[in-house]
């Protein structure tokens, strides 16, 4: 029955991720190349030159293959609530699902209505209510991105709400609370510069294609100086708002700043590491080294988590033993409030089903100050904090790493552009580049997810308790199911896309 | 009675040329054709057998209002009848 039981958690977990991540890759292209695609046609508008709007419109028809395909893949996860996670649907309240109305709403009327003239007004409205609509467009795309990026914000940082044991609900207390969380804003932009970065990417990439082919040089030469100089801007933007993304991951979700990092035992002016292998025979407690071998930044954690060189970092030992000289609470501690606050729930019950007011307000006394920590009162040891580091920390490395070649590739692009098609192996480190721009965004989605195990809400509601009691074999089925449609799908899409390609600049819209 | 009406009519000719333009776009794309058949296909796929046959609503299928679906997950939360032994 266990074993079960944990198979289910885990094909519905493996569900999840499946769906969200071949999700992201049709959106960050989506929400990129949006934004490019306006540049080019505010450049059309302001020159009145013809070649851009040609320009204009290859990319566009790109942009609509790519928004064909992807869209309505993210309601898969709304299904998904509903029949693998239905506890966590009803313990979330209104406060999941307002912002994803609110997405539903401006993804339908906003991009719908726009998305229309942007894509077959070119003839039947003027120049600026077509410019207009196109930057609405990518607009909206974007607004869209945000309130998702609030509701993921939220699970990872629960603010603004209070807890009904009557319903069992969490109830919003202030929409602005959990609006502009600051852990919300900072996956927000994070989360869409990565979009952007991708979209500069694929620009490039295939530019840089024609040029190799020598096929449309000047089309293919100007669209590589929006798409690097785009490219440049964003990347530099990704850096900034990732520095901000680990400062609220050090602030709210330490656990996974630690496990990013490998950092096993705290220390103040904690080091970074650059480059790195895990010892996999790292345990909790031993004694062990981390790194098998490791190329260190100083002081750049402390920097990094707390914007102080010398800040005190807590390693996983720290938060998950305890630390009293740095004032940390261990796991064990929290657990104990956890199970007091299920424990209030129970006897909140137990109130209610024999009609005791009296009963109930003191059970809901009783629950209120330790609701903080009702998920630890499902976990068994205070080990069970721990993410799984390895994915965690080399997911993240990758991330950075990728980053960082990215600033550098998109500057010497603009730096060769003049004569960019005597730079052969520049140009192919273009092209090829196009996949690590998706490999970057859904590493940086397995760091913010699997980083944040085992909780489907930080502190609150663990996975396990998450998802809903339903037979496995199903979730299994359709797990392949979905596995075979999304394949087909990205197959389809790339299959299109590189036909509507070889077509060329002038091969028709 | 009359500001409805014509505030009606204004929405529905929005509405039909807002569709007119979708129609008239896709027709005239050269890919239009097969990116209507990969959105009805993907759309017939996901709503007339994925969310029919997997993804019943669980809570809605189960139990008949919001009373019962609270008790149900009241019940889940506090007699252990949970799933979670190490959390993950």
């Amino acid at each position: 029955m266990q074993l079960m039981a944990t198979e289910l958690v885990d094909w519905s977990r493996a569900q999840f991720a499946l769906t969200a991540l071949y999700h992201f890759l049709f959106v960050p292209l989506t929400l990129g190349l949006s934004f490019i695609v306006a540049i080019m046609e505010s450049i059309y508008v302001k020159t009145r030159d013809e070649r851009w709007k040609t320009i204009t419109r290859f990319w566009m028809t790109l942009f609509a293959i790519n928004f064909a395909i992807g869209v309505a893949t993210g309601l898969i996860m709304e299904f998904e609530f509903g029949t693998n996670w239905s506890n966590y649907s009803w313990f979330v309240g209104d406060i999941f699902g307002a912002p994803l109305a609110i997405e539903g709403i401006l993804a339908f009327f906003m991009e719908s209505t726009f998305f229309a003239v942007m894509f077959f007004g070119w003839n039947k409205v003027s120049k600026g209510f077509h410019l207009l609509s196109t930057w609405l467009v990518a607009v909206g795309s974007n607004l869209s991105a945000f309130w998702i990026l609030v509701a993921n914000g939220w699970m990872q940082y629960p603010v603004g709400m209070s807890f009904n044991p009557d319903t069992v609900r969490h109830e919003m207390v202030s929409f602005l609370d959990v609006a502009l969380s600051p852990v919300a804003v900072a996956k927000f932009l994070h989360t869409i510069g990565s979009g952007y970065v991708i979209g500069a990417l694929f620009v490039v990439g295939i530019s840089a294609w024609m040029l190799l082919r020598g096929r449309d040089l000047i089309e293919a030469k100007r669209s590589m100086a929006v798409g690097a100089s785009f490219g440049l801007v964003v990347s530099l933007f990704l850096a900034l708002s990732g520095d901000e993304s680990a400062y609220q991951v050090a602030q709210h979700q330490p656990v996974k700043l630690a496990a990013m990092e490998g950092f096993y035992k705290g220390k103040s002016g904690a080091e970074i590491v650059a480059v790195g292998i895990l010892n996999p025979d790292k345990q909790l407690g031993d004694t062990a080294h981390a790194m098998e071998f490791e190329l260190s930044m100083p002081y750049a954690l402390s920097l990094l988590g707390y914007h102080d060189a010398d800040a005190f970092v807590p390693g996983l030992e720290d938060l998950v033993y305890g630390n009293e000289a740095q004032g940390i609470e261990g796991a064990a501690s929290k657990i104990e409030k956890g199970k007091e606050a299920v424990s209030a729930l129970e006897a909140f019950k137990a109130a209610k089903k024999s009609g005791d007011a009296a009963a109930m307000e003191e059970a809901r006394a009783r629950l209120e100050p330790v609701m903080g920590y009702f998920g630890y009162g499902f976990l068994e040891s205070p080990e069970a904090i721990v993410p799984p580091v390895a994915i965690t920390f080399y997911s993240f490395h990758v991330m950075v790493a990728l980053g960082f070649y990215f600033i550098v590739l998109f500057a010497l692009l603009l730096w060769r552009l003049p004569q960019i098609e005597r730079y052969q192996t520049l140009l192919k480190a273009a092209l090829f580049s196009i996949p690590l721009g998706y490999i970057a965004a859904e590493a940086g989605w397995i760091v913010a997810e699997v980083g944040r195990q085992p909780w489907a809400i930080q502190d609150l509601m663990p996975v396990g308790i998450a998802a809903t009691q339903i037979d496995a074999g199903n979730v299994m089925v359709s797990f392949w199911l979905f596995a075979v449609l999304f394949t087909v799908l990205l197959i389809a899409e790339i299959k299109i896309m590189l036909r509507q390609i070889a077509l060329g600049i002038y091969g028709g819209h | 009675m009359n500001i409805t009406t014509n505030t009606e009519l204004i929405i529905m000719n929005t509405f039909m040329n807002i569709t007119s333009m979708y129609i008239e776009g896709f027709a005239s794309m050269r890919l239009g054709r097969r990116l209507w058949l990969i959105i009805a296909i993907k759309l017939a796929l996901m709503f007339g057998v994925m969310k029919l046959f997997f993804f019943p609503d669980y809570l809605h299928q189960n139990f008949a209002d919001e009373e019962a679906r609270s008790l149900h997950l009241l019940e889940t939360l506090t007699q252990g009848n949970n799933h979670a032994t190490d959390g993950h």
